[in-house]
């Protein structure tokens, strides 16, 4: 009656049944657009509406995990800049959802803050670090002072016993020093992931794209730099969000979704077709199996798995549908950096001489 | 404060939801592992309020499952015994467990 054996396996085929059945397990929820930091590339924003309030905002809570929903991440903009941040976030615990925290970590620099954090029980605080150096990281932040506050605050999480994951999208800025960053996640014991996607901004402004570092960089990323940052791991063929061989290209509208702080619905936070208003409605699954914008983006997601399985190098592609529409108003377009990442990715593959679906190295 | 084991309870920190008909997940902040279940443990598992009395759940679950209810009581105890000392119980101490 007990337990089905643990171990990945039992794991794997369980969120490939979530997938398969359009289960979201998953909800990221951007609470504000308020925050302390200036990424010069961040993606938010903002339409100038008023935000949720506080009880609004429960009401969408109370919504989400009545629908099912296991892992809520609280986002935005800064999630800590909500004046009602802890309030929501017991809120989260208080309904049974299991809680991720994103944040740039500068407030947690602050030992009472993390005392906070830490009675909320968060199964994950996710903290973007941009560089190993106060200047590539606060080239981005635009904030003086940010760099140290944030290792500050992986320091004190780390002695707090948190579990984190520190994020490190790959810029001009810190294109150099990943190794560096590296270091500074191995001294906490922490994993950090290396995000090689810049998107554009969510009303389609693609200025953030100038900070990504040219092709030679990709090329050597993926072909030498990513198995040593990675303890030896080979690049992904597939995007986190969809297990290798599945039927659609990623997990939007399927495994999760994301509400902006407007209470507007998105199949995924990069891909922002507007499927509904939580507060217009009275339950998630009003919407979730009927909605025409959800079949659509399901459908594409399989159209644009199909596209690439005709590809003769398609199995080496992370695809993402929400950068190919904001980029190139197509989601099924394939975008040079997409191109550019499979193409080097795939010489990484054929250079270890790993043969293809087994991942087994032949020689 | 021991648990009670004839009402038993969840962990007030896990978190947990059925798939399909296939079972469902428990995650519980501090452990490395997600607790991957099948449909007749995480039904009980959603039972273990501390509201449900042992026998509550056996009819429960000899009513929904093919079971008998001496087999359904003794593998109920032995599944509490499990999560009771994976630390999954509330009261059962191990609020926040070294990482792995
Ligand atoms: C929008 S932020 C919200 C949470 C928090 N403020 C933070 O910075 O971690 C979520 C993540 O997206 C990353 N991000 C923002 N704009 C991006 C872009 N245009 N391309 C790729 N990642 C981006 C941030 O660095 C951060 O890791
Ligand atoms: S800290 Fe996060 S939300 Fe704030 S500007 Fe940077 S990326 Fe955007």
């Amino acid at each position: 009656m007990g337990d089905q054996g643990q171990g990945k396996t039992a794991y794997r085929s369980m969120v490939e049944t979530a997938f398969a059945q359009s289960v979201p397990l998953s909800a990221q929820f951007e609470i504000t657009y308020r925050c302390n930091h200036l990424c010069t590339f961040c993606y938010n924003s903002p339409t100038g509406q008023r935000e949720l309030r506080t009880p609004q905002i429960f009401d969408i809570l109370k919504k989400v995990s009545d629908f099912g929903v296991l892992y809520l991440t609280l986002t935005g903009g800064e999630p800590l800049c909500h004046r009602d941040f802890y309030k929501i976030a017991g809120e989260v615990r208080r309904l049974g959802m299991a809680l991720r925290i994103y944040s740039n970590g500068y407030l947690m620099s602050d030992p009472k803050v993390v005392e906070k954090i830490m009675a909320l029980k968060p199964l994950e605080v996710e903290i973007s670090l941009h560089g190993a150096r106060p200047e590539s990281h606060e080239a981005l932040t635009k904030i003086k002072g940010s760099f140290d506050k944030t290792v500050q605050a992986i320091e004190l999480l780390s002695r707090a016993g948190q579990k984190v994951n520190l994020k490190c999208p790959i810029t001009r800025h810190n294109q150099d020093e990943l190794f560096e960053v590296r270091k500074i996640a191995d001294k906490y014991g922490y994993y950090v992931t290396f995000d090689p996607v810049i998107t554009p901004k969510d009303d389609g402004d693609t200025g953030p794209l100038s900070l990504r570092p040219d092709d030679a960089f990709f090329t050597r990323y993926w072909e030498e730099d990513y198995i040593k940052l990675h303890d030896g791991r080979l690049p992904p063929r597939a995007n986190h969000c969809a297990p290798e061989g599945t039927e659609a290209v990623c997990g939007a509208a399927r495994t999760g979704f994301t509400l902006d702080p407007y209470g507007n619905m998105f199949p995924c936070v990069a891909f922002r077709r507007k499927i509904g208003n939580l507060l217009e409605i009275d339950k998630i699954e009003d919407i979730w199996g009927d909605s025409p914008v959800l079949a659509q983006v399901r459908g594409l997601g399989v159209d644009a798995r199909d596209k690439l399985n005709k590809r003769e190098d398609g199995k080496y592609f992370t695809f993402c549908m929400g950068v190919a529409e904001t980029q190139l108003g197509d989601p099924l377009a394939i975008y040079p950096q997409a191109e550019t990442n499979a193409r080097a990715v795939r010489q990484a593959y054929e250079l270890l001489k790993i043969e293809d679906e087994s991942g087994k190295k032949s020689a | 404060m021991s648990p009670r084991i004839d009402y038993p309870q969840r962990h007030p920190d896990s978190s947990f939801r059925p798939i399909g008909d296939e079972g469902g997940l428990v995650v519980l902040p501090g452990k490395a592992e997600v607790k991957v279940l099948n449909p007749a443990a995480i039904t009980i598992f959603g039972l273990l309020d501390g509201a449900h009395s042992l026998d509550q759940i056996v009819d429960k679950v000899t009513g929904d499952f093919d079971v008998s209810r001496e087999t359904a009581m003794a593998d109920l105890r032995s599944f509490i015994g499990e999560l009771a000392s994976q630390g999954m119980l509330a009261g059962g101490g191990a609020e926040r467990q070294e990482q792995t």
